[in-house]
């Protein structure tokens, strides 16, 4: 009886361990150093990417970490996702060597840190001050946060008050990054839409948003494999007008009006005639629309939800999905101007419209 | 295979898909197979069509966005870099076009760019002759872009004014048509939002017009998919709608054997039907309002009309018989084009009357009335009976509408 009990306790633990939500796992080293320092060299190496031999700079960093958020999701060869000894795979944000094939879902920041009027549209410019749109959001409304707010400006520090809020790139939109919060199993998908999980992506709020952040469903990859059944899923809310998550709900569209607020605030409302192209909003089961998608989910442009599923849906549901910032733009960087998801500049206009073309059937 | 050519397989199976699900839905009243489907892709804005070059914003040009590209009419947040493109209005406007969808005859959406100087197009200009000249083949100088083909009346009074060197021309009243033909017609999705109807619209759709066939039915507009051009289908032409008569296809300038849109005299099936266009409004119970003439009475085609399906009047044919194409042994089974006579745009005569009718060009009908040119032009009209050149006959013997003798 004792040595069955022993084996049903241990047998638990085993399953429990497995089904537990484990965040972040695998060898701590993997992104802290106990002392910054081994052999008498320093461990930490800021912003360099993994590969990229002798840091500028290797003062310790907070939360005892080996790297800075760049310097961890950056590499200096192509892999979207750089594997760790222990079979763990860090997201990787920005290929220093050149564009990856495929990128994870936010795309990636390598054309932008080119830098230049060429390459300053194609990416949130976390790098550098950025020449082509000034200390100004597009569809900034005028906010006082000051020129270096991350409203307005990625690269500086935010040298304004709270000082909590004294960040810049990567922290500047994932303000408060939670790798160790209780979301889902590591490269395992799951729903996140609560501030214990982190938010979907960590994207969360401040101020009037505090508490608040985006809800979705995070593709255990990023989608480094994507396909109609393996993919992100996002939240979407129709809402006239407003900016932030109390006008505009628990979405990535909220969160993006946080800097580009105008795009949604004076899009014309939530039926037609529109001003500005509506996010957020209900693709019409009808006219052109009715088809939209051929009723099938594709991940390279997404639509939004109204309620989170718990598993990817693979299909494409007009009348009730929704359009939204990230169906037509990456969210940190890609190899077209205002992040767009597609060569929307492409000499052939199928190629051009390929991704309007999923709704706007008539115009391909 | 890389993302892209996932991503361009992935479009181009869309479209048979798209296509194949046009041919197999129906009877849902969504979607129907009405023929000949034309994406914007084939239209003449999008540039891959003949006789255009596509849409080309001189901004937007220079943001290297290719020719017959959405961003060169649409602003998807009226920002590019920050600041929105030329013309910068101040904002965004209605179905995230570059300015209000209409503001007067002489300003509005279209006419930014069709027009024959200070176009938004690059080059600065965009030609477009009137009807007599692009298939009556005349050749004139005034007007040669649909700008000037509407300034034939007043912006503001509406009513004629000098243009081309003339003071007596007519056209299309564009805030006629959009106020009384279209604002309020929710059967054909217009609605009620005047500021919302572009009335070029009310003939065009713009996503779909080719060069050839520029025209869709102003009721086809309440679903875009099916809002399909017209007069480029079976169905559509002046051969089915002529049907149990005979649609003639006119002569054009330069010899007896040039014809409007054919070069079979006998082939009725290369003239759109643009009576059914034309009558969807100016067949409405009633007349429709008008500024100038205070009522454009309802126009009747059928059997008690001579020049629609009805009978030839022989009185008629005695003092005015039949020129060529026209055969005299057929009179009474003739049916005509409203375009025979017309121009849709405007011109330098009263009525909308094409100054080249059936191969005649310089027709002139400088004072109210005066017809008879336009008369002659298919008929030999003897002067012992009708009043000569320069005397009025309309009103009293001719017009359209029920009732009339026309």
């Amino acid at each position: 009886m004792r040595k069955l009990s022993a084996a049903i306790t241990i047998l638990l633990v085993l399953t429990l361990a497995r089904v537990c939500p484990a965040k972040v796992e695998g060898f701590c080293s993997n992104c802290h150093t106990m002392h910054s320092s081994q052999a008498g060299e320093s461990m930490a190496r800021g912003d360099a990417p993994w590969g990229g031999g002798t840091p500028l700079d290797t003062s310790p960093i907070q939360e005892l970490l080996v790297a800075s958020c760049l310097g961890c999701h950056s590499t200096t060869d192509s892999s979207a996702l750089k594997p760790m000894d222990d079979g763990t795979k860090i997201p990787i944000v920005f290929n220093t060597s050149g564009y990856p094939s495929p990128s994870l879902a936010g795309g990636n920041f390598y054309f932008v840190s080119l830098g230049g009027a060429t390459n300053d549209p194609k990416g949130h410019n976390i790098f550098a001050p950025d020449t082509y749109h000034q200390d100004v959001a597009p569809g900034d409304d005028g906010r006082a946060c000051g020129s270096d707010s991350c409203h307005n400006n990625l690269s500086d520090v935010y040298t304004g008050t709270p000082a909590e809020l004294q960040k810049q790139a990567c922290e500047g939109c994932h303000l408060n990054p939670s790798h160790h919060a209780d979301d889902h199993g590591h490269l395992q998908g799951g729903k996140v839409d609560t501030a214990a999980q982190g938010w979907y992506r960590f994207l969360s709020g401040h101020d009037t948003g505090e508490g608040l952040g985006a809800e979705g469903y995070e593709d255990g990859d990023w989608q480094h494999t994507s396909s109609s059944s393996d993919h992100n899923e996002y939240r979407g809310e129709v809402n006239d007008g407003g900016a932030g998550f109390v006008d505009c709900g628990p979405t990535t569209t909220a969160f993006c009006t946080g800097c580009h607020p105008v795009f949604h605030s004076d899009q014309g409302g939530i039926a037609s005639p529109f001003l500005r192209h509506p996010s957020d909003l209900i693709i019409p089961n009808s006219g052109e629309y009715a088809t939209a998608f051929n009723l099938q989910y594709d991940p390279f442009v997404p639509v939004a939800r109204p309620s989170v599923p718990s598993a990817p849906d693979p299909n494409v549901d007009p009348g009730t999905d929704m359009v939204m910032c990230l169906s037509c733009h990456r969210a940190h960087g890609s190899p077209y101007d205002a992040l767009l998801r597609w060569d929307y500049k492409n000499t052939t206009l199928s190629v051009a419209f390929y991704g309007c073309g999923q709704c706007h059937t008539s115009k391909k | 295979m890389d993302v892209f050519e996932f991503q361009k397989n992935r479009c181009f199976l869309g479209v048979l898909m798209v296509l194949a699900g046009l041919l197999c839905l129906g009877g849902n009243g969504q979607i129907a197979w009405g023929g000949t489907v034309t994406l914007y892709t084939t239209s003449a804005h999008s540039g891959t069509n003949t006789h255009t070059t596509g849409v080309d914003r001189i901004s937007m040009a220079a943001l290297n966005y290719p020719t017959g590209h959405c961003a060169h009419c649409h602003e998807q947040h009226a920002s590019v870099g920050g600041s929105e493109p030329e013309p910068d209005n101040g904002g965004a406007d209605m179905f995230l076009c570059f300015r209000s969808p209409y503001g007067t005859q002489r300003a509005g959406f279209c006419l930014s760019c069709h027009r024959g100087n200070n176009s938004r197009q690059v080059g600065g200009f965009i030609t477009n002759h009137d009807y007599s000249q692009r298939y009556g083949g005349e050749s004139k100088t005034c007007p040669t872009d649909v700008r000037e083909h509407f300034r034939f009346i007043n912006y503001s009074s509406r009513l004629p004014q000098n243009n081309c060197g003339s003071t007596v021309g007519s056209a299309h009243d564009l805030t006629n048509i959009q106020v009384n033909a279209l604002e309020g017609r929710s059967d054909w999705g217009w609605g009620t939002n005047r500021d919302a109807i572009n009335p070029c619209m009310g003939c065009h759709n713009p996503h779909r017009a080719t060069a050839d066939f520029p025209c869709s039915l102003p009721s086809g507009h309440d679903d875009n998919l099916t809002w399909e051009l017209w007069g480029d289908d079976a169905g559509e032409t002046m051969a089915d709608y002529a049907a149990g008569r005979i649609y003639q296809p006119i002569l054009a300038a330069g010899g007896s054997t040039i014809y409007e849109r054919t070069d079979d005299p006998n082939d009725a099936t290369k003239q759109p039907d643009y009576n059914t266009l034309c009558l969807e409004c100016h067949g409405q119970s009633g007349g429709l309002p008008s500024n100038q003439h205070g009522t454009v009475i309802e126009i009747e085609w059928g059997l008690t009309v001579k020049h629609g399906r009805g009978a030839a009047d022989p009185l008629g044919m005695e003092n005015g018989p039949l020129r060529p194409p026209y055969n005299r042994s057929q009179a009474g089974s003739y049916v005509l084009s409203c375009t025979d006579c017309h121009e849709p745009h405007g011109s330098r005569n009263e009525w909308l009357l094409r100054t080249e009718i059936n191969g005649v060009s310089g027709i002139e009908v400088t004072t109210d009335e005066h017809w008879f040119e336009v008369c002659n032009a298919c008929h030999e009209m003897r002067t012992d009976f009708h009043p000569g050149p320069g005397t009025g006959c309309g009103g009293v013997c001719h017009g359209h509408g029920p009732g009339l003798a026309f």
